[in-house]
């Protein structure tokens, strides 16, 4: 369990739409592709998740649709829509800048200077 | 951009049209969750119960994400509105009393609202029906300066149309009438005579046929008529092929070239009946006698031209006027000039100051009702501070508490507002239905999407007006103390204020309204006190039309008179009968009147005198008091002297300081070349235009001397004169079945409808402003009633400590005494400011008239303390015991 990092602010939404882009999922989907695309390296809150798929999807970046689940079961499945691939590409490189600009400052010696 | 919001607009609309699927499938979806991930713990070896459990710990607070989704989605304000409209429902069903009264005093503001806008809109603000109304003005000559635009002579209409460059085109009309004889009863239908372009100066459309054309409009032609769309289909069942056909009009034959639509409004003419139906070329030329510039007997419309400024154009038609008042001193005064007004307002224009002081009292009706329901939450909300406390001390946001409030009272104003408008829908039906005739445009009042909107506006304005107050304050009670005093009643010092300062608005308003109304009333009274000079009681009247050749000689026309003179004074109840050509409260017929022996420098200053022709008893018929000199009689026949019988305030003005028996006068334009006629009696004044118009000066000539071809019978009855209208219309028949009688009415109906125009103000006036009394009065009784009980502990120890019953009673009328006595001198104030509007309404009462103040707030005094009186005896009778251990 120590070595689960927590989520930074701001990155579930990031995590949503990654794992909704590999393929349409319901909400616990959602938790399961996130901890398994992380290596179960990153603790989500679960309830937090459906305050965030209902917000993205009021954003228009996910849509809905009420399918049935691998145990045959009635449930609500969340795709990708073009509006958030767009949104998913530029928060991606956008991450991608940040964790190089983190890393690089934080890699600094001090002859650098 | 454009997808979002629309998925945003849907996932709205699933919101609110379905928001307990949405709920659900929340639910669902959050169920399905837990089931999957305990299933999943349970597979890796938990036992069930354990699993369910530890989902539930791991999912974390259910409601609170829940309430995160909600709010995800932006429906939490739906959400909240929702729950206090239920709460709203839920606390208005608990007091039905309350909501019962607030609705009804709502409802009766909003309805009255309702009524007088649609008739204001109607009748004020809507266009004419004609095409670009704005741009049709209404002509005249203006000799004296004065604004109203009336009539004109043909040469000076045609030389303003020939000079201007400001008018697309102007057309003349003026009143005709045809006899209609064939298929049934003869009929006199009403109508106009008009220049070949006026309906397209009106920009009207034919529904079928055409208009008139330009040859058609000469002396020498006049053989087409164009018909009222109600007359095609009432005398000739909507024929579609009445278009070429020849139909008899009096003793002419003319062609029907068009029909006009069902919509078409005529323009109203003074003295001509209200509905022209059928329409003839003017055909007047250059040449024809009556063309002559002193001839003012035409009415003129003009449409500017698009973009010319009303000013302009007047300032043009003035300039025109100055040059024709050089060119031809001889017809008109030096000061002639051309009277101009908008077509709407010449329409409409008597009737303004009346519909919006109206609309003004109805607004103030609506205020007092607002005032009061305001006072009914008020006194609500001491009841419950307690409430509010509690919610505000469970962490309620005082927003959130005022929002609360004003949803009850939006809901309760819009259910006013629903009230009010089944309530304005039925007034309004009998708002135009007992409104005179003599009001214009009335058949165009009717409820419309426009006055739906200000009734909806009107709703929601009256819920945030009395709605607000009350809501700031409950809201804001401190709720320490308020659940300090668990279980009593509390009505705090400021709050009561608050109530009496209320109270006091709403009877100082109702003042003003009682101020209005009684002062129209006054009014009223005076002007039905007014001696109009004649007896209007027990007179028939009865217009006669002979148009046919065969009484072209006057001899046949007096003859015509006679047989059936004859055969009315054999009915019973029938004491006298005469002849006039011109009947007081309905006829107007002005010639020019000179005096023999007073030569005028131009003989268009001579004034202009009523001019009756009269058969012998006119006089003894009407009753109208000879002064000196003698009446007509039997020898002043066509072949005798002429001779002549003047008003006194002619003789008073024509003739000061004379004898004007004796004295030679002519009638129209002076001809010295032809007989003068000798004035041998003076009678008393008639009020010829209405009991508030002063006497013109009159002349009357004997009919036998003066022909025309409309004559009115005036009959006196020894019994009710509806009883004798069958029989009056039959004697003229039996004399010739295919001239028309027509108009068969009491004289008392006219004298009815000059006064009706009053009448209708004043009685809607005085309606509201007892409704305005009665909810003051309402207002008043709630404030000292809810005072009374709030000080029932009080009143108690007071009266153990030995006050007597009268004691108690005093003192509360003396409080409710101050408190009227203070709204009264308020209401003084504003009536003093507000009652000048009604300046031109009344007749020989000022504004400020003492009298009538003092009597209202007489009234009012009376109103407030008899409202106050069962409370305080409530008050009085109080058991000092049970005072004592009152909460």
């Amino acid at each position: 369990m120590s070595n689960q990092a927590e989520l930074l602010p701001g990155t579930l939404d990031l995590l949503i739409l990654k794992a909704v882009s590999l393929g349409a999922l319901h909400g616990y989907g959602v938790l399961l592709r996130i901890e398994q695309i992380s290596g179960g390296a990153l603790t989500i809150e679960q309830g937090a998740l459906y305050p965030a798929l209902y917000r993205l999807e009021g954003q228009g970046l996910l849509d809905s649709e009420w399918g049935s689940s691998e145990n045959n079961r009635r449930a609500k499945f969340y795709r990708l829509t073009p509006a958030g691939r767009k949104r998913l590409r530029a928060e991606t490189e956008s991450w991608n800048r940040l964790v190089l600009a983190i890393a690089t400052a934080l890699g600094a010696k001090t002859q650098e200077v | 951009m454009l997808p979002r919001t629309w998925k945003r607009l849907q996932l709205l609309w699933r919101a609110l049209s379905g928001r307990s699927t949405l709920e659900r499938e929340m639910d669902e979806e959050l169920r399905f969750h837990l089931e999957n991930r305990a299933a999943d713990l349970a597979r890796s070896g938990m036992p069930p119960a354990e699993a369910a459990r530890r989902a539930r710990i791991e999912f974390g607070a259910v409601e609170g994400y829940k309430e995160g989704c909600r709010e995800a989605r932006g429906l939490r304000p739906f959400d909240e509105l929702r729950s206090d409209l239920r709460y709203a429902f839920r606390v208005l069903r608990t007091s039905p009393s309350f909501t019962l009264t607030a609705v009804a005093t709502l409802a009766l503001g909003i309805g009255a609202n309702t009524a007088i806008f649609s008739a204001l809109k109607g009748v004020l603000l809507n266009q004419l029906p004609y095409r670009d109304p704005n741009q049709l003005v209404k002509l005249g000559e203006a000799d004296a300066g004065e604004k109203r635009a009336e009539t004109i002579g043909y040469t000076t209409a045609y030389d303003l149309r020939r000079l201007s460059h400001s008018f697309a085109s102007m057309s003349l009309y003026r009143d005709a009438a045809g006899a209609i004889v064939e298929r049934g009863e003869p009929e006199l239908v009403g109508g106009l005579r008009v220049n070949y372009d006026f309906f397209d100066t009106l920009g009207i459309r034919m529904q079928i046929g055409r208009g008139f054309l330009p040859e058609e409009d000469r002396p020498d032609r006049r053989h087409e008529v164009v018909l009222s769309h109600g007359l095609w289909m009432r005398r000739y069942g909507g024929d579609p092929n009445i278009v070429g056909r020849v139909i008899r009009l009096s003793d002419s034959s003319f062609t029907v070239v068009g029909v006009l639509p069902a919509g078409f409004r005529t323009l109203e003419i003074p003295g001509a009946p209200s509905t022209s139906e059928l329409f003839e070329p003017l055909g007047y030329a250059l040449t024809e006698p009556w063309a002559c510039r002193d001839c003012q007997h035409l009415q003129l419309i003009a449409r500017m031209k698009p973009g010319v400024a009303a000013a302009q154009a007047q300032a043009e038609l003035n300039t025109i006027m100055a040059g024709l008042v050089r060119q031809y001193p001889a017809s008109y005064p030096p000061q002639a000039k051309v009277a101009f007004e908008p077509l709407r307002e010449h329409i409409v224009g008597r009737v303004t100051t009346a519909l919006w002081v109206l609309m003004g009292a109805v607004g103030l009706v609506l205020l007092i009702a607002c005032v009061n329901v305001a006072n009914l939450m008020l006194a609500r909300a001491t009841g419950r501070a307690k409430e509010m406390a509690l919610r505000a001390a469970l962490g309620a946001a005082r927003w959130r508490l005022i929002r609360q409030l004003l949803t009850e009272s939006l809901l309760l104003a819009m259910a006013g507002g629903l009230a009010g408008v089944l309530l304005g829908w039925w007034c309004t039906s009998g708002l135009a239905a007992l409104a005179p005739r003599e009001m214009p445009r009335l058949n165009e009042i009717r409820i419309d999407g426009t006055v739906l909107w200000l009734a909806l506006a009107a709703s929601l304005i009256t819920g945030m007006l009395f709605g607000l107050m009350p809501a700031l304050r409950t809201s804001g009670a401190d709720p320490n103390g308020a659940l300090k005093d668990l279980g009593k009643a509390t009505d705090s010092h400021s709050r009561r204020s608050l109530r009496n300062l209320l109270v006091m608005g709403e009877l100082a308003l109702a003042f003003v309204l009682a101020v209005g109304a009684g002062l129209l009333g006054k009014s009223l009274l005076r002007l039905i006190n007014v001696d109009p000079g004649f007896d209007p009681h027990n007179v028939l009247t009865l217009k006669t039309y002979l148009y046919s050749a065969r009484y072209q000689k006057p001899e046949a026309e007096l003859s015509y008179d006679e047989q059936a003179f004859a055969r009315l004074r054999a009915t019973p109840g029938i004491e006298s009968v005469a002849m006039t050509s011109s009947l007081p409260l309905r006829d107007s017929d002005r010639y020019g009147f000179h005096v023999r022996d007073h030569r005028l420098a131009h003989p268009s200053e001579a004034p202009s005198a009523d001019h009756y022709s009269v058969s012998s008893d006119y006089f003894r018929v009407m009753r109208i008091p000879l002064k000196r000199g003698r009446v007509f009689n039997a020898q002043d026949i066509a072949t005798a002297p002429k001779v002549a019988v003047i008003s006194e305030t002619c003789a008073r003005e024509q003739f000061p300081n004379q004898d004007p028996i004796g004295k030679q006068i002519q009638l129209g334009g002076r001809d010295d070349s032809k007989p003068w006629i000798t004035i041998v009696g003076i009678v008393g004044d008639v009020r010829q235009y209405g009991l508030d118009t002063t006497p013109n000066i009159a002349a009357y000539i004997p009919q036998a001397q003066n022909m025309a071809f409309v004559f009115t019978l005036v009959a006196r009855t020894s019994t009710d004169p509806r009883g004798l209208e069958r029989a009056a219309r039959a004697a003229f028949l039996a004399v010739d079945p295919t001239q028309p009688v027509f108009q068969v009415q009491p004289m008392e109906s006219y004298l009815a409808s000059s006064l009706a125009q009053r009448r209708f103000t004043l009685a809607l006036l005085a309606l509201f402003g007892g409704m305005a009394v009665a909810l003051a009065a309402v207002g008043i009784y709630g404030v000292v009633s809810c005072a009374v009980t709030s000080r029932t502990r009080e009143l108690g120890i007071r009266m153990a400590l030995g006050a007597e019953r009268r004691d108690v009673l005093a003192m509360v009328l003396r409080q409710a005494a101050a408190l009227a006595a203070t709204g009264l001198a308020a209401g003084l104030v504003a009536s003093v400011a507000l009652t000048r509007f009604l300046s031109t309404l009344l007749f020989e009462v000022r504004t400020t008239d003492l009298a009538t103040m003092a009597a209202i707030a007489g009234l009012l005094a009376a109103v407030a303390l008899s409202a106050s009186y069962l409370p305080a005896q409530r008050a009085a009778s109080v058991d000092p015991t049970v005072a004592l251990r009152y909460e």
